[in-house]
């Protein structure tokens, strides 16, 4: 039931820990150029802050040098491919910016049950149940401005993260939903109802954070 | 009638392609597609996501100020051998730490010296204290009493080394004792030692990722008496390969050569004789037998149905030839798995699966999500999944573990935290206890009539206001059990500098010479000896719990200059056979002027009422600078 184990007596330099199998430096260096500007926006977007996001950044890659070190998959020559690459790193950064985000206590919330501006409540419904009328008018605004890329990024910071994490994986990164799920660990029905979820509390939040000019009297 | 279509199917169209892709939900989906061909505002509101989309891409597209890290900074950064492609002059650059969780708020402006090794070289030269190879990464620390060495780091990461290496401080103080990334719990345990015949465990489970600027300290140790044991010493700024373990014998240390694979975040030992070491390496749940000659990494059989070998989160030895594991690992059909607890005994030769009845194998509530199999990495332990936080046993065989688990609302929140405690009883596994609002983190059996338990309480209060604010109290609780019942002990409160401690480690040789330690949120700024006022240190002579006082650890200020502070920390014990209690820690020097920063791994040995300076070992000539631990008493 045991194997023996090779030994690394003192001093030993990484070369001499590299087996055949290990990630050559130019792999691993090719995947940090190639990642490292997608990893940072997707944690960028879900800590909301840049600095932090570098942070992370660089601690998924170390904990990829690490896994390389290791002889983990698939941080090895033989095995896994580049995309398996990325839904590691990917998963990596997200359990860590998760993580983060609880243990600093920095997630903050709009009262969810009203999502939308007061003002524009008017036939007494609220949040998913706002009239048709009062969504609409906030979706012209919306669509006006939701290119204000600070707007949104700080909308954004108030999705749970898990929510931000979904929207981002997919619509951001590029990934299936299927790969985002599994990057999240999560079942599809869940990745499914995450995204739904996420894209209407942003837009909600975002409507309530900059209230349309005359939100209350809009036309359809 | 079609407007409530509209909000019928809304929910849906907000995921269309996914629901699509994912096959789910196909009827709904057919009929929201029907009602979509001829509802122009449902069109429209398709449109828009998909604009909402393309506007989310825009706004984190990465800006020419985007710093770019490469491999070169990033493995010089982490200390790995890797020259860097060019060498940058020095800049002067400002970093902000935020960190809410620790100084409540506020920010902590550091300003950093970014340079070559080359710089850091002659700096440290021009004081007489250099030790550093040319061109070998600088190490966090300096010989005392060096206060002028600026601190100089090359490569991207470094610029933020300055403050991150502050956060690291803050972390420790903060009692964080695994490695102190800022990413939080996620699995594994945290460092403990153990001695021949008595029983040291480790409590709370922060172990983490690593940490890219993390100094030098004692990552594990494990002592058979007042001369004799071992020590880990790691750096996390450099990759896995440092770490160093040091056998310790009458005040001198020898390097041992470890596996190829070692690579640890934290690690518990267990020390069986100088020719018989177990190590636990709490990161990668890999197990390791030291023999005297060379090194076993232990296997863990797979159970049925199982997706991969589980490995152990949390595990113990109580003699050479028997030991407790648990781990986790996920079972059933893709699709359709469940997570489960598996729970191994060492016999001697073999790691088996114990028998664990269907409550005690459930490593996640029912109607958790369930997991999507992927087969590149270990799975985190995270939400909705049962933490297995220590184990303990009694030579006799009544072993003991301790978990909890968070159940998190829809919003991410933790809304639940329920403790878990584990109870070996006629050859089988079962859950002993189920405790509201309690998270456990650490047990340690002295015997079959006493053991303890560490942990906390968590009680929660929404206070309306503008909006919602949800207050959290959270009280350490310390639990006894007589041999009947687990009943909460009393235990000396903290003080006020002590306020949201957390016990982090529990340690005896003897039913009657137990410790426990804890660290606190609180920050100290101070300029004189003094005793690491953020460390939490009691002891039980067999009849009750009082403070112990810590060890005078000297300030280095010798200039008396206000902007310098020294921090003290503790957080690693190892209790002997012979009575003896070992304490780790280090102290920290911030300040003086130039954003310097330094740390000094200390180790301590309580006997006979009295803290005795033990030296650390020498780190290799690898990295540079030696490991000069040593701080004079005050």
């Amino acid at each position: 039931m045991r194997e023996r184990m090779p030994e690394r007596g003192a001093g030993a330099s990484a070369e001499a820990e590299e087996g055949e199998a290990m990630l050559s430096l130019a792999a691993f260096t090719a995947t940090v150029e190639r990642l490292q500007r997608p990893l940072s926006a997707f944690l960028r977007g879900m800590v909301g802050d840049g600095e932090q996001a570098l942070d992370l950044t660089q601690d998924a890659f170390h904990d990829a040098w690490r896994a390389t070190q290791r002889g983990d998959a698939p941080w090895t020559a033989a095995g896994g491919d580049d995309e398996a690459r990325r839904r590691w790193l990917f998963h990596t950064a997200y359990w860590r910016a998760v993580s983060q985000l609880r243990r600093r206590k920095i997630i903050h919330w709009l009262p969810l049950e009203r999502p939308w501006p007061a003002q524009g409540a008017r036939d007494g419904q609220s949040g998913d149940g706002a009239s048709e009328a009062e969504r609409v008018d906030g979706a012209a605004a919306f669509e006006e401005r939701v290119v204000e890329g600070e707007a949104l990024r700080a909308a954004l910071a108030k999705l749970a993260p898990e929510d931000a994490a979904a929207l981002l994986l997919r619509a951001v990164e590029g990934f299936s939903a299927a790969e985002a799920a599994a990057i999240m660990r999560i079942s599809p029905a869940a990745m499914a109802q995450r995204i739904s979820r996420a894209r209407r509390r942003l837009r909600a939040i975002y409507l309530a954070q900059n209230p349309p000019e005359g939100a209350a009297g809009g036309k359809e | 009638m079609r407007e409530d279509l509209c909000r019928l199917y809304e929910p849906g169209l907000a995921a269309l392609e996914e629901l699509e892709e994912l096959a789910l939900d196909t009827e709904e989906v057919a009929a929201a597609q029907a009602h979509l061909t001829g509802c122009s505002r449902c069109q429209a509101r398709r449109r828009m996501w998909t604009r909402l989309d393309g506007a989310l891409r825009d706004a984190l597209a990465p800006t020419a100020a985007t710093p770019t890290l490469t491999t070169a900074d990033l493995l010089m950064a982490i200390g790995a051998d890797h020259e860097p492609s060019e060498r940058r002059a020095p800049m002067l650059s400002v970093i902000t730490v935020r960190d809410e969780d620790f100084m409540d708020g506020d920010e902590t402006r550091v300003t950093t010296e970014v340079g070559t090794g080359e710089a850091a070289n002659e700096t440290n030269g021009a004081n007489g204290a250099s030790q550093t190879k040319a061109g070998a990464p600088e190490r966090h620390f300096a010989p005392l009493p060096s206060l002028a060495t600026a601190r100089r780091q090359p490569g991207w990461r470094r610029a933020l080394m300055g403050g991150a290496a502050v956060a690291a401080v803050v972390a420790l103080m903060a009692g964080i004792t695994g490695v102190m990334s800022l990413t939080g719990r996620l699995s594994g345990t945290r460092s403990a030692s153990h001695a021949k015949a008595t029983a040291a465990a480790a409590t709370q489970t922060a172990q983490v990722g690593p940490f890219v600027s993390q100094p030098p300290r004692v990552a594990g140790m494990a002592f058979d008496s007042s001369t004799d044991g071992w020590v880990v010493m790691e750096e996390m700024s450099g990759n896995s390969s440092n770490s160093w373990l040091y056998h310790y014998a009458n005040g001198k240390y020898t390097q041992t050569a470890t596996p190829a694979s070692w690579g640890l975040y934290d690690a518990q030992l267990w020390s069986f004789a100088p020719d018989n070491l177990w190590v636990f390496a709490g990161a990668g749940g890999s197990v390791y037998h030291y023999d005297g000659h060379g090194w076993t990494q232990q296997t863990f059989p797979a159970p049925r149905d199982a997706e991969s070998p589980s490995t152990p989160s949390v595990m113990t030895m109580v003699s050479p030839t028997q030991g407790w594991a648990v781990g986790n690992t996920f079972v059933g059909p893709v699709g359709a798995q469940t997570l489960i607890q598996v729970f191994y005994h060492y016999d001697g030769s073999t790691w088996r699966i114990d028998p664990a009845d269907s409550q005690a194998s459930k490593g996640a509530p029912s109607g958790s999500p369930t997991p999507t199999p992927q087969g590149d990495q270990a799975i985190y332990s995270g939400n909705d999944q049962i933490q297995l936080t220590a184990i303990s046993a009694t030579p006799g065989g009544d072993v003991w573990a301790t978990g909890y688990l968070q159940i998190q609302d829809e919003n991410g929140n933790i809304s639940s935290t329920t403790g878990y405690l584990y109870h070996r009883a006629n050859g089988v596994w079962r859950v002993a206890q189920v405790m509201r609002n309690t998270e456990l983190d650490g047990i340690l059996m002295t015997g079959a009539n006493s053991g303890w338990i560490t942990g906390r309480t968590i009680t929660s209060k929404k206070v309306i206001t503008t909006v919602p604010i949800t207050t959290t109290r959270v009280t350490p609780i310390v639990l006894s059990w007589d041999g009947a019942r687990w009943s909460q002990a009393a235990i000396p409160q903290p003080d006020q500098t002590q306020s949201g401690m957390t016990f982090t480690q529990i340690a005896a040789d003897s039913p009657s010479n137990v410790w426990i330690i804890g660290s606190s949120n609180g920050m100290t700024v101070n300029t004189g000896p003094y005793a690491g006022d953020n460390t939490y240190l009691i002891h039980f002579d067999g009849a009750r719990w009082s403070h112990v006082s810590l060890p005078q650890v000297a300030a280095i200020n010798p200039s008396h200059d206000i902007s310098i502070t020294n921090q003290v920390a503790f957080n690693n014990l190892a209790a002997a056979p012979s009575g003896d209690l070992w304490l780790a820690g280090g102290l920290s020097v911030n300040g003086g002027g130039s954003g310097n920063y330094q740390w000094y791994p200390l180790l301590y040995r309580y006997s006979g009422g009295q803290w005795v300076n033990v030296q650390l070992p020498a780190l290799p000539a690898s990295g540079g600078a030696p490991a000069s631990g040593s701080q004079p008493a005050g």
